[in-house]
C-alpha cells in the first residue's frame, strides 16, 4: 500500500492508496502509529483512493482511532465513497468515526 | 414502492379538488393539439366539414376514456399511473392508407383490429420478460424523450419533417416558443409548491396571451365551432366498420409499436413514483397495455383513429411533482366535458404551434433523463453497449436522413416510419441475438485466497455486465466474496484451490464459495470495538458479522468434504 502524507497546519492528511485488507492494513497501521509517536495528534485520513476495505482494514482504523484518542487528538475521515460508507454502515462504524464530505471540511473538523 | 421526496402528490395520494382541476387542465392543454391527427385522416378520406366537427368531439371523448382507463387499478385493467392517451403519428401511415382505400369505415375497422391486437399482446409481456431487460426499457424511455424533443424543435422552428427544412416559423414565433420555454423552466427551477405544480399551464397561458398580442394565434378552430352553439352533444358518425386483409400487417405493426411505447411510458411512470425502483413491474405494464388497446378500440368504435399513451404527460407529471392517478381521472372527465363544448375544444386546439413545441421541449428533458438513469443503473458489457449505441444511432438517423428512409420499399415503412420504432426494434433484435450463448452460471477457481480481490472483482464485474445486473447488487457481491475469501485464506486453514460459482437471473444473484478447510463462522452479533482491536479472532468475527449483514441470506454447509459458503442477493 502506498501512503501519501501532507501537513496542513496542525493537521496531517494521510492518503492511503489501494486495498485496506490483510496485506494493506499492516503498513497503514505501522505508519499511523509512527506518526502519532512522532507527535501528530490531529489526523485526516482521505479514503478517496481506497478501492477495498475488509474487516482487517476496519481493525486498523479502530487501532488508529484509539491511538489518537489516547493522545487526546482528533481523527477525521473524508473521501468516503457511497460503497465505502455502506461498509461503514453494515460494520456499524458510522457512529464512531467523524466522516466529512470534503477534504476542506475534514481539515476544519480535525484542526 | 418508496415515495420520492421530490413529488408533491405521488401516485396514490389524493390532491385537493382545485389541484386536480388545474393539473387536469394542464394535461389537457398539452394533449389537445394532437387532435390534428384524426383531422388529417378525415381529410385524407375527403371528409366533409361536418364530419371534421364531429370527429373532434368524438376524439375528445376517446382521449377522455383513454386517460381514465390508464389510471385505473383493476386486476386486469389500467397501469394505475397518471398517463394520458392521445392520437399518435404512429397510426398516420396505416390510417391514411386505409382512408384512401375505403374511407373512414375502413379506418375504424382496422383501428379496431389494432386495438384488439394490443389487447391480445398484453398478457404475453410477462413471458417475454427476458427479451425486455431493464436497459431495453431504458432505451425505450430515452428514445421517447428524444422523439418528444425533436417534435418540440419541429414545432418551435416550423421544420417540415419530410424535407428537414425550416418552414413556417417566423422570428417572432421562434421568440414566442423560446419565451414560453424560458417561463416554464424558470418557474420549475426557481419556484416551489403551487407555481412549480402549474408551471406548464402558466407557461402555456402566458404564451397564448403573448401570441394573441402578436397576432399568431389562429382562431379558425373557434370560429368553425361557433355555428354548433355553446353546447352540442357529440354525434356518432354511424359508420359501420369495414375490414381489409392486406391492411392487417401495417396495423399489427403499429399496434406493436404502440405496445413498445406504452411499455416505455409505464416503466418511466413506475420509476418516477418509486425512489427504490429497480426493474419494470410487468403486472402494471400488462394492465396498462390492456387499457391502451381498449382505449384504441373505444376510439375506433366512437369513429376516431388509433391512439397511444402520451409520453409527454409522464414528463409533465415528473416536472410538476404531481403524479397522482386522480389527475388522470380528472383529465379524462375534463376531455369528455369539453366534447360537449365545441368552442372550448376549438380554443384548446388554437394554442400556437411554438407554444406547444416549448411544452414538448420542457417535458422531454425529464423523460430523457429518466431513460438515461434506467440505462445506467445496470452494468453494461460490450453486448449491451452495442445494443444501446446502435439502437440510439439508428433511431436518430431516421430524423436526420428522412429522405433515405422514405424511399425504402413500402413493406419496410411500418418499421422505419418512426425513429422510435426503428430504434426499439433494433434493440430488441440485437438483444435476442446477443442472448445466444449467454450463461446464467459461471465459476472461477483461485489457487490461493491471498490477494484475490482483483480477480474476484474482475470476474464478478465482467459477469455482472454480461447479465446486465444492477451495479449496487454486484458491489455487495464483490465485497462479500472478497471478504469471505480473505477470511477463509487467513483463518480457515484452507488447503488447495478455492472455487467460486455465481448464478443469476433477473430476480436473484447467488454466490457459492467452496474450499477444503475449516467451516466459515457466520456471526449474528457484532464484536465490540475492543474485541475487534484486541482479541485474536476479532477480525474474523467482524468479517463473519459484516458478511452476514452484506447479503440477504447466508448459509454454511459441508459437501463432499469441502466447506461451502453461500450468499443470496435479491436482485
Amino acid at each position: 500500500m502506498e501512503i501519501i502524507e501532507i501537513q496542513r497546519g496542525p493537521v496531517v492528511i494521510m492518503e492511503p492508496r489501494g486495498r485496506m485488507d490483510t496485506s494493506g492494513a499492516k503498513p497503514f497501521g505501522d505508519r499511523f502509529a509512527e506518526m502519532v509517536r512522532a507527535g501528530s495528534r490531529n489526523v485526516l485520513i482521505d479514503m478517496e483512493h481506497i478501492v477495498y476495505i475488509s474487516s482487517a482494514g476496519f481493525r486498523a482504523l479502530l487501532l488508529a482511532h484509539k491511538l489518537v484518542d489516547d493522545s487526546q487528538g482528533k481523527l477525521v475521515l473524508c473521501g468516503v465513497s457511497s460503497e465505502l460508507r455502506r461498509l461503514f454502515e453494515i460494520g456499524r462504524f458510522l457512529d464512531l468515526f467523524t466522516i466529512c464530505a470534503t477534504r476542506d471540511d475534514g481539515i476544519a473538523r480535525a484542526s | 414502492m418508496t415515495r420520492p421526496s421530490n413529488l408533491i402528490y405521488s401516485v396514490a395520494e389524493k390532491p385537493p379538488k382545485l389541484v386536480c382541476l388545474i393539473s387536469g387542465l394542464q394535461h389537457v392543454s398539452i394533449l389537445a393539439p394532437n387532435l390534428i391527427l384524426p383531422i388529417l385522416v378525415v381529410r385524407a378520406s375527403d371528409g366533409s366539414v361536418e364530419s371534421l366537427t364531429h370527429i373532434v368531439s368524438l376524439s375528445l371523448v376517446a382521449m377522455g376514456i383513454g386517460a381514465i382507463l390508464q389510471s385505473l387499478t383493476y386486476r386486469w385493467l389500467g397501469s394505475g399511473y397518471l398517463i394520458t392517451f392521445t392520437f399518435t403519428n404512429a397510426y398516420l401511415p396505416a390510417s391514411t392508407m386505409a382512408a384512401k382505400l375505403g374511407g373512414m369505415p375502413l379506418v375504424f375497422g382496422m383501428t379496431l383490429v389494432s386495438g384488439a391486437i394490443e389487447i391480445l399482446l398484453a398478457p404475453l409481456v410477462r413471458r417475454m420478460r427476458p427479451f425486455f431487460p431493464a436497459e431495453i426499457s431504458g432505451i425505450c424511455v430515452l428514445l421517447i424523450g428524444v422523439l418528444l424533443g425533436l417534435l418540440g424543435i419541429r414545432q418551435v422552428f416550423g421544420i417540415d419533417e419530410s424535407v428537414g427544412q425550416s418552414g413556417a416559423s417566423t422570428g417572432p414565433e421562434i421568440a414566442l416558443g423560446a419565451g414560453t420555454l424560458a417561463a416554464m423552466v424558470g418557474l420549475n427551477v426557481w419556484s416551489k409548491g403551487t407555481l412549480r405544480m402549474y408551471c406548464a399551464i402558466v407557461g402555456i397561458l402566458a404564451g397564448v396571451a403573448v401570441g394573441i398580442g402578436m397576432g399568431v394565434v389562429n382562431g379558425d378552430a373557434v370560429a368553425a365551432a361557433l355555428p354548433a352553439g355553446i353546447v352540442a352533444f357529440p354525434k356518432w358518425s354511424g359508420y359501420l366498420p369495414q375490414f381489409q386483409l392486406e391492411l392487417v400487417i401495417p396495423f399489427a405493426i403499429t399496434a406493436l409499436a404502440c405496445c413498445l411505447r406504452a411499455m416505455g411510458d409505464i416503466t418511466n411512470a413506475q420509476r418516477i413514483n418509486d425512489r427504490d425502483w429497480v426493474r419494470p413491474d410487468m403486472g402494471s405494464i400488462r394492465n396498462g397495455l390492456f387499457a391502451d388497446g381498449l382505449s384504441t378500440a373505444f376510439s375506433a368504435l366512437l369513429g376516431s383513429v388509433g391512439g397511444n399513451t402520451y409520453s409527454s404527460s409522464v414528463g409533465l407529471a415528473n416536472a410538476t411533482g404531481v403524479t397522482s392517478r386522480r389527475i388522470g381521472l380528472w383529465t379524462g372527465v375534463i376531455f369528455i366535458v369539453f366534447s360537449f363544448f365545441p368552442v372550448a375544444a376549438g380554443a384548446v386546439v388554437s394554442v400556437p404551434r411554438p407554444v406547444i413545441g416549448a411544452a414538448l421541449l420542457f417535458n422531454c428533458c425529464f423523460v430523457l433523463i429518466s431513460g438515461l438513469q434506467i440505462v445506467t443503473s445496470r452494468l453494461l458489457d460490450s453486448r449491451k453497449t452495442f445494443i444501446i449505441g446502435l439502437a440510439l444511432i439508428l433511431s436518430l438517423s431516421r430524423d436526420v436522413y428522412p429522405g433515405f428512409y422514405s424511399h425504402l420499399p413500402d413493406v419496410y415503412q411500418s418499421f422505419v416510419g418512426s425513429g422510435f420504432v426503428l430504434g426499439v426494434c433494433a434493440a430488441l433484435l440485437l438483444n435476442a441475438i446477443f442472448r445466444i450463448g449467454m450463461k446464467s452460471k459461471v465459476s472461477l477457481t483461485l489457487d490461493s485466497g491471498a490477494d484475490a480481490h482483483e480477480a474476484i472483482r474482475g470476474f464478478l464485474e465482467q459477469q455482472g455486465a454480461r447479465w446486465g445486473a444492477r451495479r449496487d447488487v454486484m458491489e455487495r457481491a464483490i465485497f462479500g466474496t472478497a471478504q469471505a475469501v480473505e477470511s477463509i485464506a487467513g483463518h480457515c486453514h484452507a488447503r488447495g484451490p478455492i472455487s467460486i460459482g455465481a448464478s443469476f437471473d433477473e430476480y436473484n444473484l447467488d454466490i457459492r464459495i467452496s474450499y477444503e478447510g475449516d467451516p466459515f463462522m457466520i456471526q449474528d452479533r457484532r464484536p465490540t470495538d475492543s474485541e475487534i482491536r484486541d482479541s485474536e479472532d476479532g477480525v474474523r468475527r467482524l468479517a463473519g458479522f459484516m458478511i452476514r449483514q452484506n447479503a440477504d441470506r447466508v448459509r454454511t454447509t459441508t459437501k463432499d468434504g469441502r466447506a461451502v459458503l453461500e450468499f443470496h442477493y435479491q436482485h
